[in-house]
Protein backbone atom coordinates (compact mmCIF):
# COMPACT_ATOMS: atom_id res chain seq x y z
CA UNK A 1 0.00 0.00 0.00
CA UNK A 2 2.06 2.80 -0.93
CA UNK A 3 0.55 6.22 -0.51
CA UNK A 4 3.59 8.21 -0.58
CA UNK A 5 3.58 9.60 -4.57
CA UNK A 6 0.13 11.10 -3.93
CA UNK A 7 1.86 12.37 -0.85
CA UNK A 8 4.84 13.76 -2.32
CA UNK A 9 2.63 15.40 -5.26
CA UNK A 10 0.12 17.08 -2.48
CA UNK A 11 3.40 18.22 -0.73
CA UNK A 12 6.60 19.28 -2.42
CA UNK A 13 9.77 18.20 -0.67
CA UNK A 14 10.75 21.83 0.56
CA UNK A 15 7.76 22.08 2.14
CA UNK A 16 8.17 19.01 3.82
CA UNK A 17 11.33 20.35 6.09
CA UNK A 18 9.79 19.73 10.00
CA UNK A 19 7.02 18.41 11.62
CA UNK A 20 5.61 21.49 11.66
CA UNK A 21 5.00 21.33 7.33
CA UNK A 22 1.02 21.74 8.01
CA UNK A 23 1.62 25.04 9.81
CA UNK A 24 4.19 26.37 7.31
CA UNK A 25 2.00 25.38 4.26
CA UNK A 26 -1.06 27.17 5.89
CA UNK A 27 -4.62 25.93 6.73
CA UNK A 28 -4.80 24.55 3.12
CA UNK A 29 -2.16 21.59 3.66
CA UNK A 30 -3.11 21.28 7.25
CA UNK A 31 -3.98 17.19 7.90
CA UNK A 32 -3.25 16.25 4.09
CA UNK A 33 0.39 14.43 5.29
CA UNK A 34 -0.40 10.62 6.60
CA UNK A 35 3.08 10.00 8.04
CA UNK A 36 4.28 5.93 7.07
CA UNK A 37 1.63 3.14 5.86
CA UNK A 38 -1.90 3.11 7.11
CA UNK A 39 -0.72 -0.61 7.87
CA UNK A 40 1.96 0.60 10.02
CA UNK A 41 -0.62 2.84 11.60
CA UNK A 42 -2.99 -0.29 12.12
CA UNK A 43 -0.62 -2.17 13.51
CA UNK A 44 0.34 0.60 16.12
CA UNK A 45 -2.92 1.33 17.13
CA UNK A 46 -3.97 -2.68 17.72
CA UNK A 47 -0.47 -3.34 19.86
CA UNK A 48 -1.64 -0.06 21.69
CA UNK A 49 -5.10 -1.76 22.82
CA UNK A 50 -3.41 -4.64 23.24
CA UNK A 51 -0.96 -3.35 25.31
CA UNK A 52 -3.77 -1.08 27.49
CA UNK A 53 -5.82 -4.25 28.11
CA UNK A 54 -2.32 -5.29 29.34
CA UNK A 55 -2.16 -2.35 31.92
CA UNK A 56 -5.44 -2.46 33.39
CA UNK A 57 -5.86 -5.67 34.05
CA UNK A 58 -2.25 -5.29 35.52
CA UNK A 59 -3.84 -2.78 37.73
CA UNK A 60 -7.35 -5.05 38.95
CA UNK A 61 -4.34 -7.89 40.09
CA UNK A 62 -2.96 -5.14 41.94
CA UNK A 63 -5.44 -3.86 43.35
CA UNK A 64 -6.53 -7.44 45.18
CA UNK A 65 -2.94 -7.15 47.31
CA UNK A 66 -1.81 -3.77 47.08
CA UNK A 67 0.86 -4.42 49.94
CA UNK A 68 2.38 -7.23 47.86
CA UNK A 69 2.91 -5.05 45.17
CA UNK A 70 4.15 -2.41 46.58
CA UNK A 71 6.67 -4.44 48.87
CA UNK A 72 7.68 -5.62 45.16
CA UNK A 73 8.26 -3.02 43.29
CA UNK A 74 10.23 -1.24 46.21
CA UNK A 75 12.50 -4.04 44.79
CA UNK A 76 12.99 -2.88 41.40
CA UNK A 77 15.57 -0.26 40.73
CA UNK A 78 13.77 2.79 39.29
CA UNK A 79 16.95 4.37 38.86
CA UNK A 80 17.71 2.19 35.94
CA UNK A 81 14.28 2.10 34.86
CA UNK A 82 14.40 5.97 34.72
CA UNK A 83 17.53 6.05 32.88
CA UNK A 84 16.01 3.34 30.24
CA UNK A 85 12.91 6.14 29.69
CA UNK A 86 15.45 8.69 28.98
CA UNK A 87 17.69 6.71 26.87
CA UNK A 88 14.22 5.62 24.59
CA UNK A 89 12.95 9.56 24.63
CA UNK A 90 16.58 10.29 23.41
CA UNK A 91 16.05 7.84 20.09
CA UNK A 92 13.06 9.22 19.16
CA UNK A 93 14.16 12.47 19.18
CA UNK A 94 17.11 11.03 17.20
CA UNK A 95 14.42 9.36 14.67
CA UNK A 96 12.17 12.38 14.33
CA UNK A 97 15.45 14.48 13.28
CA UNK A 98 16.62 11.68 10.65
CA UNK A 99 13.52 12.21 9.40
CA UNK A 100 14.19 15.90 9.32
CA UNK A 101 17.62 15.84 8.06
CA UNK A 102 16.48 13.34 5.00
CA UNK A 103 13.84 15.94 4.35
CA UNK A 104 16.38 18.80 3.59
CA UNK A 105 18.26 16.09 1.70
CA UNK A 106 20.99 16.02 4.10
CA UNK A 107 20.82 11.95 4.33
CA UNK A 108 24.64 12.10 5.78
CA UNK A 109 23.34 13.72 8.82
CA UNK A 110 20.33 11.52 8.80
CA UNK A 111 22.06 8.18 8.66
CA UNK A 112 24.16 9.76 12.00
CA UNK A 113 21.25 10.53 13.82
CA UNK A 114 19.58 6.58 13.31
CA UNK A 115 22.79 5.35 14.59
CA UNK A 116 22.63 7.22 17.76
CA UNK A 117 19.05 5.94 17.78
CA UNK A 118 20.68 2.67 17.65
CA UNK A 119 22.94 2.92 20.21
CA UNK A 120 20.49 4.39 22.89
CA UNK A 121 18.13 1.22 22.00
CA UNK A 122 20.92 -1.17 22.73
CA UNK A 123 21.77 0.45 25.98
CA UNK A 124 17.74 0.02 26.57
CA UNK A 125 18.69 -2.95 26.02
CA UNK A 126 21.66 -3.85 27.50
CA UNK A 127 20.37 -1.78 30.75
CA UNK A 128 17.12 -4.38 30.95
CA UNK A 129 19.48 -7.56 30.73
CA UNK A 130 21.33 -5.99 33.55
CA UNK A 131 18.07 -5.98 35.69
CA UNK A 132 17.01 -9.34 34.35
CA UNK A 133 20.83 -10.30 35.48
CA UNK A 134 20.45 -8.61 39.21
CA UNK A 135 16.18 -9.95 39.56
CA UNK A 136 17.44 -13.46 39.08
CA UNK A 137 20.94 -13.45 41.05
CA UNK A 138 18.69 -12.71 43.67
CA UNK A 139 16.77 -15.03 43.43
CA UNK A 140 13.95 -12.97 42.24
CA UNK A 141 11.61 -15.28 38.82
CA UNK A 142 8.40 -14.92 37.35
CA UNK A 143 7.10 -17.41 39.70
CA UNK A 144 8.67 -15.31 42.89
CA UNK A 145 5.07 -13.82 42.67
CA UNK A 146 1.74 -11.52 40.64
CA UNK A 147 3.89 -8.78 40.45
CA UNK A 148 6.84 -10.35 39.46
CA UNK A 149 4.84 -12.57 36.90
CA UNK A 150 3.30 -9.22 35.59
CA UNK A 151 7.26 -7.39 35.98
CA UNK A 152 8.51 -10.44 33.90
CA UNK A 153 5.94 -10.75 31.17
CA UNK A 154 5.40 -7.17 30.45
CA UNK A 155 8.60 -5.70 30.23
CA UNK A 156 10.29 -9.10 28.44
CA UNK A 157 6.91 -8.05 25.53
CA UNK A 158 8.19 -4.72 25.27
CA UNK A 159 11.92 -5.99 24.98
CA UNK A 160 10.88 -8.16 22.20
CA UNK A 161 9.32 -4.96 20.25
CA UNK A 162 12.51 -3.21 21.06
CA UNK A 163 14.66 -5.80 19.54
CA UNK A 164 12.18 -5.66 16.58
CA UNK A 165 12.73 -1.97 16.86
CA UNK A 166 16.04 -2.07 16.46
CA UNK A 167 16.37 -4.47 13.65
CA UNK A 168 13.77 -1.23 11.66
CA UNK A 169 16.10 0.93 12.64
CA UNK A 170 18.76 -0.74 11.02
CA UNK A 171 16.19 -1.00 8.16
CA UNK A 172 16.15 2.46 8.17
CA UNK A 173 19.91 2.78 8.10
CA UNK A 174 19.88 0.81 5.01
CA UNK A 175 17.39 2.86 3.12
CA UNK A 176 18.07 6.56 3.78
CA UNK A 177 20.99 6.16 1.38
CA UNK A 178 20.54 8.84 -1.62
CA UNK A 179 20.81 6.63 -4.16
CA UNK A 180 17.29 5.05 -3.50
CA UNK A 181 14.01 6.86 -4.61
CA UNK A 182 12.78 9.84 -2.62
CA UNK A 183 9.20 8.34 -2.52
CA UNK A 184 10.34 4.90 -1.42
CA UNK A 185 12.83 6.00 1.00
CA UNK A 186 10.33 8.70 3.23
CA UNK A 187 7.59 6.27 3.61
CA UNK A 188 10.02 3.04 4.89
CA UNK A 189 11.60 5.72 6.94
CA UNK A 190 8.12 7.63 8.41
CA UNK A 191 6.70 3.87 8.92
CA UNK A 192 9.91 2.96 10.93
CA UNK A 193 9.61 6.00 12.67
CA UNK A 194 6.29 5.35 13.80
CA UNK A 195 6.75 1.94 15.08
CA UNK A 196 10.08 3.12 16.96
CA UNK A 197 7.95 5.68 18.49
CA UNK A 198 5.25 2.84 19.95
CA UNK A 199 8.23 1.21 20.95
CA UNK A 200 9.29 4.91 23.15
CA UNK A 201 5.27 5.13 24.59
CA UNK A 202 4.75 1.91 25.40
CA UNK A 203 7.96 2.64 27.60
CA UNK A 204 6.77 5.85 28.69
CA UNK A 205 3.55 3.91 30.56
CA UNK A 206 5.13 0.76 31.81
CA UNK A 207 7.68 2.53 33.40
CA UNK A 208 5.55 4.41 36.26
CA UNK A 209 3.27 1.68 36.43
CA UNK A 210 5.68 -1.20 37.43
CA UNK A 211 8.17 1.27 38.96
CA UNK A 212 6.92 4.53 40.53
CA UNK A 213 3.07 4.01 41.44
CA UNK A 214 2.19 4.43 44.41
CA UNK B 1 22.99 21.24 12.51
CA UNK B 2 21.66 23.97 14.00
CA UNK B 3 18.55 23.79 11.86
CA UNK B 4 17.92 20.73 13.37
CA UNK B 5 18.33 21.35 17.22
CA UNK B 6 16.08 24.31 17.53
CA UNK B 7 13.13 23.11 16.18
CA UNK B 8 9.64 22.26 17.66
CA UNK B 9 10.49 18.25 18.39
CA UNK B 10 13.33 19.44 20.20
CA UNK B 11 11.57 21.73 22.78
CA UNK B 12 9.04 18.81 23.14
CA UNK B 13 12.02 16.42 24.04
CA UNK B 14 13.32 18.57 26.43
CA UNK B 15 9.65 18.58 27.79
CA UNK B 16 9.15 14.53 28.40
CA UNK B 17 13.00 14.59 30.03
CA UNK B 18 11.84 17.12 32.20
CA UNK B 19 8.78 15.56 32.90
CA UNK B 20 9.99 12.20 33.52
CA UNK B 21 12.62 13.41 35.30
CA UNK B 22 10.62 15.19 37.59
CA UNK B 23 8.04 11.78 38.05
CA UNK B 24 11.72 10.30 38.87
CA UNK B 25 12.45 12.50 41.76
CA UNK B 26 8.87 13.12 43.54
CA UNK B 27 8.92 9.27 43.13
CA UNK B 28 12.34 9.08 45.18
CA UNK B 29 11.05 11.65 47.79
CA UNK B 30 7.56 9.45 48.35
CA UNK B 31 9.85 6.19 49.04
CA UNK B 32 12.01 8.25 51.51
CA UNK B 33 8.94 9.54 53.25
CA UNK B 34 9.27 13.39 51.77
CA UNK B 35 5.82 12.46 50.07
CA UNK B 36 3.72 16.05 48.92
CA UNK B 37 0.76 14.68 48.54
CA UNK B 38 -1.51 11.60 49.82
CA UNK B 39 -0.41 8.32 47.66
CA UNK B 40 -3.84 8.49 45.83
CA UNK B 41 -3.38 11.78 44.32
CA UNK B 42 0.36 11.49 43.70
CA UNK B 43 -0.55 8.60 41.98
CA UNK B 44 -3.74 10.31 39.99
CA UNK B 45 -0.91 13.20 39.04
CA UNK B 46 1.59 10.77 37.72
CA UNK B 47 -0.89 8.92 35.09
CA UNK B 48 -2.03 12.52 33.87
CA UNK B 49 1.87 13.40 33.10
CA UNK B 50 2.30 10.00 31.97
CA UNK B 51 -0.65 10.56 29.45
CA UNK B 52 0.69 14.00 28.60
CA UNK B 53 3.22 12.83 27.69
CA UNK B 54 2.48 10.06 25.30
CA UNK B 55 0.21 12.25 23.75
CA UNK B 56 2.83 14.69 22.98
CA UNK B 57 4.93 11.59 21.37
CA UNK B 58 2.18 10.60 19.40
CA UNK B 59 1.44 14.55 17.83
CA UNK B 60 4.51 15.45 17.60
CA UNK B 61 7.14 12.44 17.40
CA UNK B 62 4.85 10.31 15.29
CA UNK B 63 3.42 13.52 13.58
CA UNK B 64 -0.08 12.32 13.92
CA UNK B 65 -0.75 16.37 14.72
CA UNK B 66 -0.60 16.81 10.74
CA UNK B 67 -2.25 13.84 9.82
CA UNK B 68 -5.21 13.43 8.41
CA UNK B 69 -7.95 14.17 10.71
CA UNK B 70 -9.69 10.35 10.76
CA UNK B 71 -5.89 9.56 11.79
CA UNK B 72 -5.72 12.22 14.46
CA UNK B 73 -8.99 12.27 15.91
CA UNK B 74 -8.83 8.54 16.22
CA UNK B 75 -4.94 8.45 17.81
CA UNK B 76 -6.66 11.00 20.39
CA UNK B 77 -9.46 8.81 21.05
CA UNK B 78 -7.02 5.43 21.96
CA UNK B 79 -4.51 8.12 23.96
CA UNK B 80 -8.04 9.64 25.96
CA UNK B 81 -9.52 5.81 26.30
CA UNK B 82 -6.70 4.14 27.37
CA UNK B 83 -5.43 7.08 29.95
CA UNK B 84 -9.11 7.18 31.11
CA UNK B 85 -8.83 3.76 31.78
CA UNK B 86 -5.66 3.23 33.66
CA UNK B 87 -6.51 6.13 35.64
CA UNK B 88 -9.99 4.54 36.98
CA UNK B 89 -8.51 0.89 37.62
CA UNK B 90 -6.17 2.68 39.84
CA UNK B 91 -8.57 4.50 41.75
CA UNK B 92 -10.86 2.09 41.90
CA UNK B 93 -9.77 -1.24 40.51
CA UNK B 94 -10.96 -3.30 43.59
CA UNK B 95 -14.41 -2.18 43.16
CA UNK B 96 -14.17 -3.38 38.79
CA UNK B 97 -13.04 -6.98 40.07
CA UNK B 98 -15.90 -6.70 42.82
CA UNK B 99 -18.52 -5.49 40.04
CA UNK B 100 -17.26 -8.78 38.10
CA UNK B 101 -13.96 -7.93 36.18
CA UNK B 102 -12.36 -11.20 35.79
CA UNK B 103 -9.12 -11.58 38.01
CA UNK B 104 -7.68 -15.47 38.37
Amino acid sequence: MQLLPSIVEAAPRQDLQDGDMAERSGAAARNTHLPGEVGVWGLVLGDALLFGVFFITYLAYRSQDPGLYQFSQGQLDAHLGALNTLLLLTSSWCVVSALQAVRRQREAVAARLLRGAMVCGLGFALIKMLEYGLKIGQGITPLSNDFFMFYFVLTGIHLFHLLVGLGVLAYMLHVVKPCLPAAHRLGALESGATFWHLVDLLWIILFPLLYLLP
Amino acid sequence: MRDLLYTRPTLIWLLLMAATSLSWILAAMSVSGHALTTPAHGGVAMLLVVFFKVRLVVMYFMEARSAPAVLRWTAEAAVALIGALVVVFYLHGARLVDAGFPVG
